[in-house]
């Protein structure tokens, strides 16, 4: 089919290849957004909480950073498992000492972690269980991290203990107990990690033949992922991830509906002339005069903010009316003689106008499509940027919000905002690289010799 | 004899197959409105054409051919002035029915069109082969394989290479889809077929090979035509009978035989004598003058400002004078 040749003709267009390109990595990260994390799911890790996320660090870094240079840390989780028994003995009333090491190694010199957090999980009946924690650093000292009644289940934020904090010299735990000893002496300078083997030594005592006792410690990174996370500790590649579904399906269903409908609109007012055309072209006007980010900025303040209900709105406003450039093509083509010919030979109205002179200008109107897309991307992005975006879904427009609100380039958290911009980015300058190259194609104004 | 077997064309003798003319026009004007003025392209124009004939009507450019047609087929711009007077097809008047009827019944159905232009006529996104199909489909409900059927036939007939009928207007020469477009126009079946200067836009060989596809469907289809052209020589290949326009009005109406032999209406004289003839020393005439404008016509007769041999009586406009041997004339000097 012709059409078809002629789309082949961006292959002389490196541009467009290149565009071309970023369009296929788009609909591969969609189908593989979809599939790794299915709707339900992504929406469940997005706005589940904090909780979801526990083993998470707090606003890292890609992990990526670490090519670089950096070397920061990564997150370290000590389960059970991976502790070794080294001593078990009774104690009187059925009770019992156990006493478990866990040892793991600390290579980063870029960094210290952000936090420390033990949680566990204990059984018992009156008494509860108690733990006592040592600390081994690599060039052998110990220290007594204090001990801790573990009720039921829960948290023990270590980094953030006042006892222990007083007892390390005021200093946050999570950087004292990986710090050089040299340095550490030297206070008010720079504190720098020593990598080597820690161990972490917990004395498990239990009171009750029956009682149990989990401890799970996590020594929390700063960098994490390929995106890395928020503030809210979720990880951001899932929100990069299906910000491409919901960016395509979104501009998508815009431009191809408002593309066509704008060609059947301005060809059926152009066709049928008097009053109809009047109708659709003042509409138009009417249309070009309403602003279309106010309307849905009220929309957003007072009714809901679905990214549906947005797209619902941007197709209703597009529908008043049609497009003054199709319009004036189709005024131009009424004349052609193709088309005084199907009237001769008796074509209705309607067959004339939506076999005749729609697909005849369906070319012209393929680039125009092409690069409508962005426009509704980057107007989604705006509104969520301006705090109007769906609450639900994750969309790019969204991390660049919340990056904005808690401050990230402040913080220097620059990877928060960057990361959602470049795809934004790279999603407009391939669209529009493809446009302009379908333009050239397909746009007679546009041949050259 | 052509195929008339095909189930859902209606019998073309739907009115009994009368001795009267096929088509009568009476009386028939055609005016336009444009910011100058009303331009009167047709003005009481008055004809009949009988079965099986053809008629060619001939005239300068501008003279209102092309508006006639359009008048009979009702292909009307938006700035239509006056269109009155009676078109009689077959015993109906067209007139009288309203636009949908007349689109449904009479296009294609009984009358079919070879556009002016028509190497252009082609919707540039169908295939060829549905477009010469398309007016069965669309009129007479024909299933498609069969109206394919009926396009290959048609095709056979005009002398169009049937795979062509794969292929998009862009990829056929002008020779094919001019023999396209008449395939369109035969397909149907039609009582009139009226063909607006159907070659003048190809070379000569082309031209000649058209004509004697028309000639040949002629004879196999008894179709009447309707032959509007500006190219004499052309037009006599074809023709039964000539009607001559000038300025909007019917100047000559005459059977063939003696028209291209004796012209009687002295801008039909003119314009035979400004036809070349291969080999004759014969000095090529031409008329002097522009012909008139159409928003102000001249009273009386229209020509008088331009012809050598108009005397008083032409400062009145002349009825249609029956000539000797056949056909009128609107001349005094056919009142002697």
């Amino acid at each position: 089919m012709t059409l078809w040749m002629r789309l082949k003709e961006l292959r002389r267009y490196p541009s467009a290849m290149a565009g071309v390109f970023v369009m296929l990595l788009l609909v591969l990260m969609s189908i593989y957004a979809v599939v790794r994390y299915p709707y339900s799911q992504a929406i469940t890790l997005w706005r589940a909480g904090e909780m979801v996320w526990l083993e998470n660090p707090r606003n890292a870094a890609p992990k990526w950073f670490n090519w670089f240079g950096a070397d920061l840390p990564e997150t370290i989780i000590l389960t059970p498992e991976k502790g070794r028994v080294l001593a078990t003995e009774a104690l009187g009333g059925g009770g019992k000492r156990q006493t478990v090491l866990y040892t793991f190694d600390y290579p980063w010199k870029g960094g210290f972690p952000r936090e420390i957090s033990i949680f566990f999980e204990s059984t018992y009946v009156r008494t509860p269980p108690q733990v006592l924690l040592f600390w081994r650093t690599p060039d052998g000292r110990e220290i007594n991290l204090g001990t801790q009644v573990l009720r039921r289940s829960g948290r023990y934020l270590l980094s953030a203990d006042p006892a222990l904090i007083k007892r390390l010299g005021d200093r946050p735990p999570h950087e004292a107990l990986f710090a050089r000893p040299a340095l550490a002496a030297n206070a008010g300078g720079p504190e720098r990690p020593l990598p080597g083997r820690y161990e972490l030594i917990c004395d498990i005592f239990t009171f009750e033949p029956e009682s149990e006792v989990k401890l799970k410690t996590i020594i929390y990174g700063q960098v994490h992922g390929w995106a890395g996370t928020d503030h809210l500790r979720r990880d951001i590649s899932i929100a990069l991830l299906w910000g491409a579904p919901i960016a395509i399906a979104f501009g998508m269903s815009a431009a191809l509906t408002l593309t066509l409908w704008y060609l059947t609109i301005s060809a059926l007012g152009a066709w049928f002339g008097g009053w109809i055309d009047a109708l659709v072209d003042r509409l138009t006007e009417l249309r070009m005069i309403l602003p279309l980010l106010p309307i849905l900025i009220m929309i957003g303040m007072f009714f809901s903010r679905s990214l549906w209900l947005i797209l619902a709105v941007i197709i209703a406003y597009g529908l008043i009316g049609g497009s003054k450039g199709y319009r004036a093509m189709f005024l131009q083509a009424r004349a052609l003689p193709y088309l005084e010919a199907a009237r001769a030979y008796g074509a209705g109205n309607f067959r004339i106008v939506f076999r005749y002179l729609v697909p005849r200008f369906l070319p012209l109107a393929i680039p125009a499509f092409v690069q409508a897309i962005p426009s509704y991307v980057f107007l989604e992005a705006s509104l969520a940027l301006l705090g109007l975006g769906d609450p639900l879904l994750p969309t790019w427009g969204k991390i660049i919000q919340d990056a904005y609100s808690q401050g990230a380039l402040f913080v220097g958290y620059y990877y928060w905002i960057l990361l959602p911009a470049a795809m934004l980015l790279v999603t407009g300058v391939g669209f529009a690289m493809v446009g302009m190259a379908l333009d050239r194609i397909f746009n007679p104004k546009l041949r050259t010799l | 004899m052509a195929d008339r077997s095909l189930t859902n064309l209606e019998s073309r003798v739907g009115t009994g197959f009368s001795t009267d003319a096929l088509l009568r026009v009476e009386g028939l004007r055609l005016y336009f409105r444009t910011t100058k003025g009303v331009v009167q392209a047709v003005d009481d124009v008055s004809f009949s054409l009988g079965w099986r004939r053809s008629l060619a009507i001939l005239g300068e450019s501008g003279c209102g051919k092309t508006s006639l047609a359009r008048a009979i087929l009702r292909l009307l711009p938006r700035n239509v002035h006056t269109f009155f007077g009676k078109i009689i097809l077959d015993g109906v008047d067209l007139m009288k029915m309203n636009d949908e009827w007349f689109r449904k019944e009479i296009r294609w159905r009984k009358i079919s069109f070879v556009p002016q232009a028509a190497m252009n006529a082609l919707n540039p996104v169908l295939r060829v082969g549905y477009q010469i199909a398309e007016p069965l489909i669309v009129h007479l409900g024909v299933r498609r394989e069969e109206a394919y059927k009926r396009a290959e036939e048609m095709a056979r007939v005009v002398g169009l290479p049937v795979d062509f009928l794969n292929r998009y207007a862009f990829e056929l020469s002008g020779g094919m889809r001019q023999r396209a477009i008449i395939a369109m126009a035969l397909i149907t079946n039609p009582l009139l077929i009226i063909l607006d200067e159907p070659t003048s836009a190809l070379d000569v060989l082309t031209q000649a090979n058209i004509m004697n596809s028309l000639k040949k469907i002629k004879r196999e289809f008894d179709v009447t035509y309707i032959l509007i052209t500006h190219d004499i020589a052309t037009s006599s290949e074809l023709a039964d009978e000539v009607l001559v326009m000038y300025a909007g009005h019917l100047v000559e109406h005459s059977p063939a035989e003696r028209f291209y032999r004796t012209p009687m209406h002295p801008y039909a004289q003119k314009l035979m004598a400004s036809v070349p003839t291969l080999r004759g020393d014969k000095q090529l005439e031409f008329i002097p003058g522009q012909p008139p404008s159409l928003i102000n016509p001249p009273k009386g007769c229209r020509f008088a400002p331009r012809c050598s041999k108009r005397f008083d009586k032409c400062a009145e406009e002349p009825p249609l004078f029956s000539l000797d041997g056949g056909g009128v004339a609107k001349c005094w000097l056919m009142a002697r």
